[in-house]
C-alpha cells in the first residue's frame, strides 16, 4: 500500500514536472501572441466565407454567426455574372507578363553577369535607375502613350507596361544568381564550342529554376492585385481584369449579400491554387536571405 | 604596374588585335542580349519619365497641343489648397505606415525565430504568409462592410460591449484617413514577416551563442544583436514602406476618392483626379514630378544614412 502510494505520488510528480518542463520550453507566451495574431487576422476571411452562404434573411438576422441551411446557389449567381471572364483574362494578363518579364530579363541578367562589353557599367546603371522612378511619375505620361499608340482597351496595354516594370528587380536578382554559378561549368562549355545563347538555355536557364518561380510568383501576385492601372486603361468588359471586375460585380450586387460574398471568395481561388501547388517554392525563395538591400 | 610593362612586348600586335575583336564580338552579342530589355524600359519607363517632366511644364488636356507655360503648374502648386491639405494626410499615412512596418512584422518574425520546435516554426511561417491570396481589392471591400454604420462589424461590436459610441468611420471626416490605415489590422500577414525571419535565420547560431555568454538576452539582444545584422532588410522595407506610402492611393480610389470632403485625401488621388476627372495632364504631371523628386531624394538620404547589414555579415 505504501509502496504505492509512494509510487503514485512520484510519478504525480513526475508528470508534474514534465508539465512544467513542456510549458517552459515550448515558450507558451510566443505561441499566445502568434495564435491571437492569427485569428485576428483570419477574422476577415471568416467573415468572408460566412456572409457567402448566406441569404438576405439570414444576412439581416444572424449576419455575424453560423447560420443554416447554406445557400450554395449564391456561388452558382455569382459565376453566372461574368466574374469567369474576369478570371481568365486576369491569368491571360499574369502569364504572358511574366513569360515576357523573365524572358527579357534572363537574357539581360545573363549579359551583365557572365559577358565583357563596352558600357556595361553604365547601362548598369541605367537598370538601377529604375528602381528611382515611382509609378505615379509614369502613370499619366503612360495613359498618354497608349492613347497615341492606339492601344487603350487591348492586352498589349498591361502586358507591355508589366514587362518593362518588371525587369529592374528580375534583372538584380537574375545576375545575383548568374554570377554565384561555378565558371567552370561555363568555361567547359566554350570550349566544347557552344555559343552564348546555347550556354543561357542549356546550362544557366535549368539551373535557375527554383529562383525563376519565385521571380514569376512574385509578379503573378503583383499583377493580380494590380487595381490603378487596368482601371486606367481597360473600360471594356470583356477585357477587365478580376480587380476591376470586382468593382463592377460590387455594383450589380449591391443588396444581394451572399453572391457578393460569394463572388469575393471565388475571385481568390486562383491565388489560393497558386499559394496551395507553390507555398513552398514561395517561402523558400523569400526565406533564402537574397532579397535585401 | 612592373609585371604589365615585361609583359607588353611578349603580346604581339595580332594577338592584341584578337583580343579587342574578340571584345568587340562579344559587346555585339551583349547588346543583341539587352536589346529587349532596354526596348521595353526604354519605351514604357524612361521615355514616360522624361514626358512627365516635359508636361510639368505645360498647359495640356491630353488631347489638343501642349502649350508651354513654364514653372506656372508649380507655382499653382503652391496655392493648391487641395493639395496642401493632402500632404498633411500623406505624412500621416507614411508616419503610421513606417511605424506599422517596422514593428508588427519584425515582432512575429521574431517570436517565430524564437520557437524552438522546427515544425511549429513551418506551420506559423505558412499560416502567416497565406492571406495573400486574398486579393487586395477583396481586402478593402471586407473591410467597407467592417466599417458600415448600419450593417458593419465594428458598430455592432461596440453594441455588444455596451458602448454608447457609434461612428459613420469612412464617413466621419475625423476618422476617415485613420480608419483607411487601419484596414489590415493586425498588420501581421504577407511577405514582409518572411523577409525580416529570413534575416533572423541569417545570423547563425556562434553569434546568437556568444550573445547568450555575454548575457544579452530578450530584448537587449533583439536591440543590440538582431537589429543591426538585420539592416538590409529594414532598410529595404522602410523605403517600400515610404514609397508606399508617398504614392500609394489604391484605398482611397476603392473606397472614398479622397473624401468626405477632403479628409482622405493624398498627392497621388489629387494627381489622379487632375489628370483623369478634370482632363489637366499638365498639371497632374507636375504633382507628378514633385512627388517623384521627394521620393528620389529620401530614398538617397536613407540609402546613405542607414549603414548596410554586409560588414557584419563577414565575420
Amino acid at each position: 500500500m505504501k509502496e504505492g502510494a509512494m509510487t503514485a505520488s512520484a510519478s504525480r510528480e513526475l508528470i508534474h514536472s514534465k508539465r512544467t518542463r513542456f510549458w517552459r520550453q515550448t515558450n507558451w507566451k510566443a505561441h499566445l501572441t502568434l495564435t491571437v495574431l492569427l485569428l485576428l487576422t483570419f477574422y476577415p476571411v471568416i467573415l468572408l466565407l460566412l456572409f457567402s452562404v448566406k441569404n438576405n434573411t439570414q444576412f439581416f438576422t444572424q449576419r455575424f454567426i453560423l447560420s443554416f441551411p447554406f445557400y450554395l446557389e449564391n456561388y452558382v449567381a455569382a459565376w453566372r455574372s461574368g466574374i469567369a471572364i474576369y478570371m481568365g483574362n486576369s491569368i491571360l494578363y499574369a502569364v504572358v507578363a511574366v513569360v515576357l518579364t523573365l524572358s527579357a530579363a534572363s537574357l539581360s541578367a545573363y549579359a551583365f553577369a557572365r559577358m565583357r562589353f563596352f558600357g556595361k557599367e553604365l547601362l548598369f546603371y541605367l537598370i538601377l535607375g529604375l528602381l528611382m522612378i515611382p509609378g505615379v511619375l509614369t502613370l499619366v505620361p503612360t495613359f498618354v502613350l497608349m492613347l497615341e499608340f492606339k492601344l487603350l482597351n487591348t492586352r498589349w496595354a498591361l502586358w507591355l507596361p508589366y514587362a518593362a516594370g518588371g525587369q529592374a528587380f528580375a534583372i538584380f536578382v537574375l545576375r545575383t544568381f548568374f554570377a554565384g554559378l561555378p565558371e567552370e561549368l561555363f568555361e567547359s562549355a566554350r570550349i566544347d564550342g557552344a555559343s552564348e545563347f546555347t550556354v543561357l538555355r542549356r546550362i544557366t536557364l535549368p539551373l535557375s529554376k527554383p529562383i525563376m518561380g519565385t521571380l514569376a510568383l512574385l509578379q503573378v501576385y503583383g499583377i493580380w492585385n494590380d487595381l490603378v492601372w487596368p482601371l486606367t486603361v481597360i473600360t471594356k468588359p470583356e477585357l477587365k481584369t478580376v480587380m476591376v471586375g470586382l468593382l463592377t460585380f460590387t455594383g450589380q450586387f449591391s443588396t444581394d449579400y451572399g453572391p457578393l460574398y460569394a463572388g469575393y471568395v471565388i475571385a481568390s481561388i486562383p491565388l489560393i491554387l497558386l499559394f496551395a501547388f507553390s507555398s513552398g517554392l514561395f517561402i523558400q525563395g523569400l526565406t533564402s536571405g537574397a532579397i535585401k538591400i | 604596374m612592373e609585371i604589365a610593362k615585361e609583359r607588353l612586348p611578349v603580346r604581339s600586335l595580332a594577338q592584341k588585335k584578337r583580343g579587342s575583336r574578340r571584345l568587340l564580338w562579344s559587346t555585339l552579342q551583349a547588346y543583341f542580349f539587352l536589346l529587349p530589355t532596354f526596348a521595353l524600359i526604354g519605351l514604357f519607363s524612361y521615355y514616360p519619365a522624361m514626358l512627365a517632366l516635359y508636361h510639368s511644364l505645360t498647359d495640356w488636356n491630353g488631347v489638343l497641343l501642349a502649350k508651354y507655360v513654364g514653372l506656372d503648374n508649380f507655382r499653382e502648386m503652391m496655392r493648391d489648397r487641395v493639395l496642401l491639405a493632402s500632404l498633411g494626410n500623406m505624412l500621416t499615412v507614411v508616419f503610421w505606415s513606417l511605424v506599422i512596418t517596422l514593428t508588427i512584422p519584425l515582432l512575429v518574425a521574431e517570436l517565430i525565430y524564437s520557437l524552438r520546435s522546427h515544425r511549429a516554426q513551418y506551420w506559423y511561417r505558412l499560416l502567416f504568409v497565406a492571406p495573400i491570396v486574398v486579393p487586395f481589392v477583396v481586402t478593402l471591400l471586407v473591410w467597407r462592410f467592417i466599417y458600415d454604420p448600419d450593417l458593419g462589424l465594428l458598430n455592432a461590436l461596440l453594441g455588444w460591449l455596451g458602448i454608447g459610441f457609434r461612428s459613420r468611420w469612412l464617413g466621419d471626416p475625423n476618422l476617415a484617413l485613420y480608419c483607411l490605415l487601419f484596414i489590415g489590422f493586425p498588420f501581421a500577414a504577407g511577405t514582409n514577416v518572411l523577409i525580416y525571419l529570413a534575416g533572423l535565420q541569417g545570423i547563425g547560431e556562434s553569434v546568437i551563442d556568444a550573445a547568450k555568454l555575454d548575457g544579452a538576452t530578450g530584448l537587449r539582444r533583439v536591440i543590440s544583436i538582431d537589429l543591426p545584422l538585420i539592416m538590409g532588410q529594414v532598410r529595404l522595407l522602410g523605403i517600400l514602406a515610404l514609397i508606399g506610402g508617398i504614392q500609394g492611393f489604391g484605398a482611397q480610389l476603392v473606397l472614398t476618392r479622397g473624401g468626405p470632403g477632403y479628409a482622405t485625401m493624398v498627392p497621388g488621388m489629387w494627381m489622379y483626379e487632375t489628370a483623369f476627372s478634370y482632363s489637366r495632364m499638365g498639371y497632374a504631371s507636375a504633382i507628378g514630378t514633385s512627388m517623384f523628386i521627394v521620393i528620389l531624394g529620401l530614398t538617397l538620404v536613407i540609402m546613405r544614412s542607414v549603414e548596410s547589414s554586409t560588414e557584419y555579415n563577414a565575420r
